[in-house]
């Protein structure tokens, strides 16, 4: 790879612009599946555990895959496995639609749309930015990124809604199969210049991963991920039934997504540019501690409408605030050669955590019959992530033979 | 020199047109439809 002074890049304004975008929709469109739960399972005859282990098969294809599609965009462009990624997405959502089979919905809002999900979102279009603007930008615009995806999913619910009331659950799903082939000409925007031929050495997949998963920061890094993942999922999918529990209306629990999806916008600019100008490691900290002092505080404090939006609001900012850090981070330690495949990597982590956050809290709910133990948990590893990422080391990482940053 | 000078001014615009969007989009989780449908899909997941 040549050097960064030699490199043609593309211009910052096309890379946030075409990124950001397709990060609305590859982020948005998911968002909203929950709400096809009951026309999907009523209309086929299936029960809800059909629906639910299609959806986790997707978010593990997603975390799984992310590596793998991470690790060509490294080595053949971020063009061409967004194009693949959408037109997967878009296969998936119209397959999803005609499914008359446990297996065959499971296959496409599963297998396929976990894949289309992992060429499509923050670490394949993370690896562009990391390429094309400059290191002082970086954390920012991964921020400004970040708020398009929270953005999306912010703005798709109440479209979704509305699309499914509108013209039925199927040809709503076809709509947003159509409008998922959008990505195919965001991409062009993010086609890369041909790399011109170096005389630098450049690292191997095997060496970059060694290097990676030896490196202490990193270990770190995609540990604090994983509580990411256990929190925010465990709170978005199950907050609903702890509040219904405690005898608050499902107005109030919609309100409270509401102010979620709003302050996550916010928050993760806001992580972005924080980023850019403090030390990663401390943002990251003050996130994690922050998420288990408002987890405290909600659940010391009486239950009342106000004090669920006030957690949800505080919880909102905390939402996806680590995505710019966690990848800037990765991206200063060790260049941007192989920064999607890393980046996937760690998102693994991020995917396993959600996955944990989901099962456990519905295990701990069944065998417990409340939510205090699942809390608990998600305190302790807030305090727990907040420690790790104290010591991780931001500078770039040694090596025999100099790598662009 | 006037590129520099119009930034602030691109800044807050963007800035506002992104308050906007956003308040516009809450706006859309009260509507009253919206709640409702939100809420009953929501509920029958539990």
């Amino acid at each position: 790879m040549p050097s960064p002074a030699t490199r043609q890049t593309l211009s910052m304004t096309q890379v946030l612009v075409c990124g950001a975008a397709i990060v609305t929709l590859s982020m948005g469109i998911r968002h909203g599946f929950g709400l096809w739960l009951q026309p999907i399972t009523m209309d086929r005859g299936w029960t809800r555990e059909t629906f639910a282990f299609a959806l986790a098969i997707q978010n593990l294809a997603w975390g799984l895959a992310g590596p793998i599609a991470g690790g060509l965009a490294d080595r053949l462009g971020a063009f061409r496995v967004l194009l693949v990624a959408a037109a997967l997405y878009a296969g998936g959502l119209v397959t999803m639609a005609m499914a008359t089979s446990g297996l065959a919905f499971t296959s496409s809002a599963g297998v396929m749309l976990g894949l289309a999900q992992s060429g499509c979102t923050y670490a394949v279009v993370y690896g562009v930015i990391g390429r094309n603007v400059e290191p002082s930008r970086r954390s920012w615009a991964m921020g400004v990124t970040a708020a398009a995806g929270s953005f999306g999913q912010f703005l798709m619910v109440p479209v979704e809604s509305w699309l499914i009331s509108g013209f039925g659950w199927q040809n709503a799903l076809v709509l947003l199969g159509c409008l998922a082939l959008a990505i195919m000409p965001l991409a062009w925007g993010l086609k890369e210049p041909q790399r011109a031929p170096t005389t630098v050495v450049q690292q191997g997949i095997g060496a970059a991963l060694r290097e990676a998963f030896g490196y202490r920061s990193f270990q770190l890094l995609t540990a604090g991920y994983f509580v990411c993942g256990f929190q925010v999922v465990f709170i978005g999918v199950h907050m609903p039934s702890y509040l219904k529990d405690k005898g608050l209306g499902p107005d109030v629990a919609t309100t409270a997504l509401a102010l979620i999806g709003l302050f996550n916008v916010i928050g993760t600019y806001a992580a972005g540019e924080i980023g850019g100008r403090w030390p990663k490691r401390f943002l990251l900290s003050a996130i994690y501690f922050l998420r288990a002092v408002a987890i405290v505080a909600f659940l010391w404090f009486p239950l009342t409408p106000w004090s669920v939006y006030i957690f949800a609001s505080v919880m909102g900012l905390l939402w996806l605030s680590t995505v710019p850090p966690t990848n800037a981070t990765v991206a200063q330690i060790f260049g941007v050669q192989y920064m999607s495949m890393l980046s996937g990597f760690v998102f693994l982590s991020h995917q396993l955590g959600s996955f944990m956050g989901v099962w456990l809290g519905g295990k701990l709910y069944d065998s417990t019959g409340s939510y205090d133990v699942v809390w608990w948990i998600a305190v302790a590893l807030g305090v727990f992530a907040g420690l790790i990422n104290l010591p991780v080391r931001e500078a770039p990482i040694a090596r025999p033979s100099p790598q662009p940053a | 020199m006037r590129r520099r000078e119009s930034r602030p001014w691109r800044r807050a615009a963007i800035g506002l047109a992104a308050v906007a969007a956003l308040l516009a989009v809450f706006a859309a989780y009260l509507n009253p439809h919206i709640v409702v449908d939100l809420a009953s899909r929501l509920w029958a997941c539990f």
